[in-house]
Formats: structure tokens, C-alpha cells, sequence
């Protein structure tokens, strides 16, 4: 009677604990929580059969338990360890984790003494562990989260055509003609910076401003492959060509930063006189980053200083790219993962016109009929964006789950 | 008033049409009229905007108009209502209403007669502002809107939360409504003059447009060779301004500065559409920069400054002629590039 009595104190005193523990952890990591119900979501899908044929239980906790050796300094750091325990809301979720631990412990010592109790030892062991998987999901997520760049305001596209000639050029005008579509269902704004034409598209940059731009785009990056006739074939013969889309996200001032040292800007006025002597129509700006010999154009607006900006914006957006390819850091690995930047010429999806249907090549049963709909209408492609958006972020998931196993091997 | 200014715009309007086809010689004419014809009676209905585009900028080509695919892709996207030519290359496919491409087919025959295309589509881009342009009211050329630039690089420096601004030849109003429309942690107060009745009008408008009637003040006046500016008589706006009393913080001008012997070598569409007096500078083109100089000596409150875009021949006579006269108490501060690496913006300063 008395160690029942016992017991059922220590249990309560467990609780006790924490439910504090976990209530300051939760103030703590609101804002997060908030922002990411639906991404805690896709982060307890990870733990359903469905995936564990990729990454399984026993391998996230390997994963865990070893960032929390490394934590309480039992083994030695590797550099992507560190930054992981930098990340602020990581040391606190590992504290409630070795709590939770020591707790269990506790409890099995307890049950060892007393034969009678080892059933509800059992029982709140369960709890614990129970506990313990949340405070896991929780950690996972934060590391998963971290770098994810689904807020960018603004996002740069650009379409170029790929190898097929001029039937590939036409495609990129029609798959420009489909985006257009399809920023205008969605009620984007944006603006074209640049545009080469003979005969169909060379190139064509857009600059598309929205708070979810990126999240409705960023799954269009790659190679686009049609398979049709061309309409300048007298054969009929059907061709396969492609075309190639990037979309990155705008970087913020923090993140680039340009000296007007480095930098040539030239107007097409650059002949003659200027200023008063002439009038005309230009106002295309070009402009060199010296250090990386990059050259950027724009010829939007009317305005030539309003193209300029445009043109530094590109500009900073490019220089960004480069400077991610660069960075090798584990973080940043998770950083481009989030920004959706795989392979560039990985070939994501066909369109064949013969058989009426387009397949993307990411997803299972990623085929879909009523092609011109689908080019023409923005509805079609959105649906099938936001299947792509969830299918890859659990993929994305399980790539940087995996990369961060790796790391400790 | 304003009916009177517009009736009087359109007037010039055709004169300066007729004009130009005078001009025209007699082969030219005769070439002007038969592929119009062929062009609007054979694909009237059928004709896509690219196909128009195609068509009129041969025909530009061939009568040596000056950018000939611009031209056309500014006419057909002010048609179609954007006024991105970029727009255009989306509209490619589509056809345009009859009413549409009558209305098209006239205003390609002005620029068949030269009339630059900002007259023909009416307006066109200042920085972040749009602007009704009206001939024979000066076209405000892209490096002035470095000018602005450099003014509101001055008026953030400056810690006065209130500033006085005058601009002496607002021609559209341009410049000053630029800085009006842009600079929003200051007060400012900005005095725009113009010796050009017309000027002063289209400024007003352009105003009224952009809501900054609180910000702009437009005043018919002539900053005189003796540096002194004079009221012109004519003209509503606020009469109780006594320019050779008031004192500013700032005083910024694009005045005309093209040396007189250089206006026969200005192409067309500036020679016949726009008012010479607006860029006619005089012999060495400083006609009007002598005087400002002075005028800004006194008017300039002591750490106020005067930003001027002027010729690339300019800037070293500035620099000799504050050096000169100390006693005006300005000192050159610096000379500043255009895009095009001429030497192109002047700033002084007053020191006190
Ligand atoms: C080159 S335009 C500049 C117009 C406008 N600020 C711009 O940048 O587009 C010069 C203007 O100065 C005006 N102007 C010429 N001489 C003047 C004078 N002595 N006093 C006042 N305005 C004058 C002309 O009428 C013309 O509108």
C-alpha cells in the first residue's frame, strides 16, 4: 500500500514535470508551430509504413540519439553537427528529450524493485515514449525547417529553349504563353524583363512578385520535353525537342550585396551626344559585373532607370544562385533541397500533343489529359503544382533525413 | 483654360503634320500614300498584331524612319492599352477591331511625318511616374532621371525635415514631380517655373494627375540674363511669390543647353515637334546657366545647393566661373557621369 502510494506520487510528479517542460517548450517554438501545422503534418507522415522502406524509425532515432551524444559532448562533433546544435530551438528540445530519458530510466529502476508495479511501469513507459516521439517529430522538424525559403516575396523565371532548333524555340514561347496563363489565374503580378525573339522564343525572364510565388513555382525548374509535329514539318514526322525553365527565388538586400565598383552600365544611347541632343525610344539598359563577367539586360519599362533596377535586381538574383552552388555547408545542402534546385537537367515532365496528355516524370501517376487546357488555363497546372509541392516536400524530407544519417557514418 | 491649352495642343498637332509632310519631298509623298492603302484595304480583317507589326515596321524601314520595330510595338501596345511593348509579344496572335486599327493606321502616319512617338502615344515614363506629353512641350529625356537621382542623393544628406525647392523649366514637370512623388520622410515644398505658357499648363496637369497639388507649386516666370526671375503677368497660381526675395534649399534645372549652331544637326523629330527654346542654349549653349548661377548665389539658402544636367563642355566653364567669382560664395562640388560616361550633372554649393 505505502509504495503504491509512492508511486502514484512519482508519477504525478512526472507529469508535473512535464507538462511544465513542455509548455515552455511550446511558448518558445510558437511561432513555429503556427506557421508549420501542415508541415508537422508531412513530418508524421515520415514515421507512417509508407516511407519506412526509405528511412526508418530506427534510423531517425539512430540519427537522434546521436545529435544528442554529441549535444552532451559524449562524441565528437563533425562540423555539421555544431551547426545544427547552433540552430536556437534545437538545445532546448534536446533537453526536454534527455528529461524524458532519464525519467524512463528512473521508471525501470523502480519496476525492477517491485515485482506488483511492472504493469503500470509499463504502462507509463508507453506514455513516455509516446512524450518522447513528439519531442523527436519536434527536433526533426526544426532541422527540416531550417533554411526553408517558401517566404521569398519575389522569384525570378526564366525559359530558354533547349535542343530541338527552332521547334524548340517555339515550344518555349508556348510554355511562356502557359505561364502567363497561369500567373494571371493565380492573380501574380509580374513583369517581363527580358524577351529575345526570331522565330520563337531564345529567352524570356520574368519577374513574378508574390508572397507565394515560389511555393506555386518552384516545382517548374528543369527540363521540359514536348513530343509533337512541328508545324514547320512537312513530313509529319514527330519530333522530340525541349526547353529548359529556372525559377529562383529574389534574394533579399541582406543576402547580396553589390559595389557600384564592379559594375558597367551601359545604355544603347551610348553613341552620340545624349541628353538633350537625342530622343528616342531605348531605354534598355545592360549591365557587367566585372568580377564574375556576368551580364544582365533589361528593357521592360519606359523608364531607363526603372530598367536599371530591374536589371540589378536580376542581377543580385544570379549572383545568389552562384554563391548557394558554392557554399558546400550541410545547412546550406538542406537550403537548396528546400529551394527545390536539383539536377538542372533533370527532365521533369513531357508533353505530348499526338496523345493529347502531358507526364510528370516526379510523381506517380503524374499523367494528365487535355493538353491545351492545361497550357491554356493556369487551373490544371495549379492542381497539378500542389501535388508536386506535397509529393517533393515529403521526398525533400527524406533526402535530408538520409543526408543527415550520413553524416554520422 | 484647360480646354483651351488642349484645343491649342491639338491645333499645333495638325499644323505640325502638315508641316512635315511639306517637308516631304514630292516622291515621298506619292510612296507615303500607296502601300498605306495596300496595307489597311487588303488585311484589314485579318491582319494579327504581329503580322501589323510586321508590316509597318518594313514600311518605317523603308522610309528611313528611325527605330522602326519600336515605333510599331509602342503604337500597337498604347492601341491595346499597356504600356510595356513586352505586352505586345503576348498579343501577337490576337486581332485587332477595325475601330482599332483605324485608329492605328493614323497615328503610324505621324510617325511617318517623324512626330516622335512619346507626341503620338501621348505619354510617356519619368522614373516611377507616368507623364502626359503634349508638342510642343520638351520630351524628357532618360538622363534627367539620373538628375533626379543625384537631387534626392542631396535632399537625404541634408537633416532640414523641410525643404524648399525651385526648378527653373519644369517643361512636363518631370523633375519636380519625380522628387515630389518620391520624397515622402520630408516636406517638401516645390516651385516649378517655366517661361513657356504651355509648359507651365502641362505641368499643372500632369500634377493634378499624380496628386501632389499640395507638394507643387507651378508659376509662369523667366529667370531673366541679369539672373533675376520675372513673374509673367497671365496665369492663375500663387502671385504672392517674390522670387528675388525667397530663399531655397535646393534648386535643380535641366536648361536648355545644346550650343545654337548644333540645333540644324538634331534629328527631325526634335527639329520640327519639339520647342527649340527649350533646348536652345545659345552659342556656347550656357545662355541660361549664367544666369541660373547668379540667381542661385543669391536665392540659395548658405549649405543649399544647385544640381544642374548640362552639356559634357560645361562642366569645367562651371567650375572656372565659381572659382572666378568667389564673391557668390558657390563652390563646386562635383561633376557626375550620365550612362553613357559623358560628364553630364553638375552639383554646387552655396557656402555661407
Ligand atoms: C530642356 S527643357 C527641360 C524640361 C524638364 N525639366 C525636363 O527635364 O524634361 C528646358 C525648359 O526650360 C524652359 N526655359 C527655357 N528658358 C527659360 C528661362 N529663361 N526661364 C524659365 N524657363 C525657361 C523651357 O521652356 C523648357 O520647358
Amino acid at each position: 500500500m505505502f509504495s503504491l502510494k509512492e508511486c502514484s506520487f512519482n508519477i504525478c510528479q512526472y507529469y508535473r514535470n512535464f507538462t511544465i517542460t513542455s509548455k515552455l517548450f511550446e511558448s518558445r517554438c510558437s511561432v513555429l508551430f503556427n506557421l508549420n501545422k501542415e508541415v508537422n503534418l508531412s513530418v508524421q507522415q515520415l514515421f507512417c509504413s509508407k516511407v519506412n522502406s526509405l528511412v526508418t524509425d530506427e534510423n531517425v532515432k539512430k540519427c537522434l540519439n546521436h545529435l544528442m551524444n554529441a549535444y552532451q559532448g559524449n562524441n565528437e562533433k563533425g562540423a555539421s553537427i555544431s551547426e545544427i546544435l547552433k540552430l536556437s530551438e534545437i538545445p532546448p528540445l534536446l533537453n526536454d528529450k534527455i528529461k524524458i530519458i532519464e525519467n524512463i530510466k528512473s521508471l525501470n529502476d523502480f519496476a525492477c524493485e517491485n515485482e506488483e508495479m511492472k504493469d503500470l511501469a509499463k504502462e507509463e513507459e508507453s506514455t513516455y515514449m509516446q512524450q518522447m516521439s513528439l519531442v523527436d517529430e519536434k527536433i526533426l522538424d526544426v532541422i527540416l525547417q531550417y533554411g526553408s525559403v517558401d517566404n521569398y516575396d519575389n522569384v525570378i523565371m526564366e525559359i530558354a529553349p533547349g535542343v530541338g532548333g527552332q521547334e524548340a524555340m517555339l515550344f518555349a514561347k508556348d510554355l511562356l504563353a502557359m505561364y502567363i496563363s497561369y500567373f494571371e489565374h493565380l492573380g501574380f503580378t509580374y513583369e517581363i524583363l527580358e524577351l529575345l525573339e526570331s522565330s520563337g522564343l531564345r529567352k524570356a525572364t520574368l519577374l513574378i512578385t508574390d508572397s507565394n510565388a515560389f511555393k506555386k513555382l518552384k516545382y517548374e525548374s528543369g527540363v521540359h520535353r514536348v513530343q509533337r509535329i512541328p508545324a514547320t514539318e512537312k513530313s509529319g514526322r514527330i519530333h522530340t525537342s525541349t526547353a529548359v525553365v529556372s525559377v529562383l527565388p529574389e534574394p533579399r538586400d541582406v543576402d547580396i550585396k553589390l559595389e557600384e565598383k564592379d559594375l558597367i552600365i551601359e545604355s544603347k544611347r551610348a553613341s552620340g551626344a545624349g541628353g538633350q541632343h537625342v530622343n528616342t525610344t531605348d531605354s534598355a539598359i545592360r549591365i557587367t559585373h566585372v568580377p564574375t563577367g556576368k551580364i544582365v539586360t533589361c528593357q521592360t519599362s519606359r523608364s531607363q532607370i526603372e530598367n536599371r533596377k530591374l536589371a540589378l535586381r536580376k542581377l543580385k538574383t544570379i549572383l545568389f544562385e552562384e554563391q548557394l552552388d558554392k557554399q558546400i555547408s550541410f545547412i546550406n545542402k538542406i537550403r537548396k533541397k528546400q529551394m527545390g534546385q536539383r539536377l538542372r537537367n533533370e527532365k521533369i515532365r513531357t508533353y505530348n500533343f499526338n496523345q493529347d496528355r502531358l507526364t510528370d516524370h516526379r510523381i506517380p501517376n503524374g499523367t494528365m489529359y487535355n493538353l491545351k487546357e492545361f497550357m491554356e488555363k493556369g487551373e490544371a497546372l495549379e492542381v497539378l503544382e500542389d501535388r508536386l509541392h506535397k509529393d517533393m516536400q515529403l521526398k525533400t524530407r527524406l533526402e535530408i533525413i538520409e543526408e543527415i544519417i550520413n553524416q554520422f557514418k | 483654360m484647360l480646354f483651351r491649352c488642349l484645343s491649342g495642343a491639338r491645333t499645333f498637332f495638325s499644323v505640325v503634320s502638315a508641316e512635315a509632310c511639306i517637308q516631304c519631298s514630292k516622291s515621298k509623298i506619292i510612296t507615303f500614300n500607296r502601300p498605306t492603302r495596300s496595307v489597311s484595304t487588303t488585311n484589314v480583317q485579318y491582319s494579327t498584331v504581329g503580322e501589323i507589326i510586321e508590316q509597318w515596321s518594313d514600311r518605317f524601314k523603308k522610309e528611313g524612319i528611325p527605330e522602326p520595330v519600336e515605333s510599331i510595338e509602342h503604337i500597337v501596345a498604347h492601341v491595346i492599352g499597356t504600356s510595356k511593348i513586352l505586352d505586345v509579344a503576348n498579343a501577337r496572335n490576337k486581332q485587332l477591331t477595325s475601330d482599332q486599327r483605324d485608329t492605328l493606321d493614323s497615328l503610324c502616319e505621324c510617325r511617318l511625318s517623324r512626330m516622335p512617338v512619346q507626341y503620338i502615344i501621348g505619354e510617356w515614363d519619368f522614373r516611377n511616374i507616368t507623364l502626359k506629353l503634349v508638342p510642343p512641350v520638351f520630351i524628357p529625356r532618360p538622363e534627367s532621371e539620373m538628375l533626379v537621382h543625384y537631387v534626392l542623393k542631396a535632399l537625404n544628406s541634408s537633416e532640414n525635415k523641410g525643404q524648399e525647392i525651385l526648378e527653373v523649366g519644369c517643361g512636363s514637370g518631370a523633375v519636380s514631380l519625380a522628387i515630389a512623388h518620391t520624397v515622402t520622410d520630408k516636406t517638401v515644398n516645390c516651385i516649378a517655373i517655366d517661361s513657356n505658357p504651355d509648359a507651365c499648363e502641362l505641368t499643372k496637369e500632369n500634377r493634378d494627375r499624380l496628386n501632389l497639388q499640395d507638394r507643387v507649386a507651378v508659376v509662369h516666370a523667366t529667370l531673366k540674363d541679369n539672373g533675376s526671375i520675372e513673374l509673367s503677368n497671365i496665369l492663375s497660381g500663387p502671385n504672392d511669390i517674390d522670387f528675388n526675395s525667397k530663399t531655397f534649399d535646393l534648386i535643380v534645372s535641366n536648361p536648355p543647353y545644346v550650343p545654337t549652331k548644333q540645333i540644324s544637326t538634331l534629328t527631325p523629330e526634335i527639329k520640327i515637334y519639339e520647342d527649340l527654346t527649350a533646348l536652345d542654349g545659345g552659342d556656347d549653349g550656357l545662355k541660361v546657366i549664367k544666369p541660373l548661377l547668379k540667381y542661385a548665389a543669391t536665392a540659395l539658402k548658405p549649405g543649399g545647393r544647385l544640381l544642374l544636367e548640362v552639356d559634357p563642355s560645361h562642366p569645367e566653364y562651371i567650375q572656372f566661373f565659381t572659382k572666378k567669382y568667389p564673391v557668390l560664395k558657390l563652390q563646386y562640388e562635383h561633376t557626375y557621369k550620365d550612362f553613357c560616361n559623358n560628364d553630364r550633372f553638375v552639383e554646387i554649393l552655396k557656402i555661407s
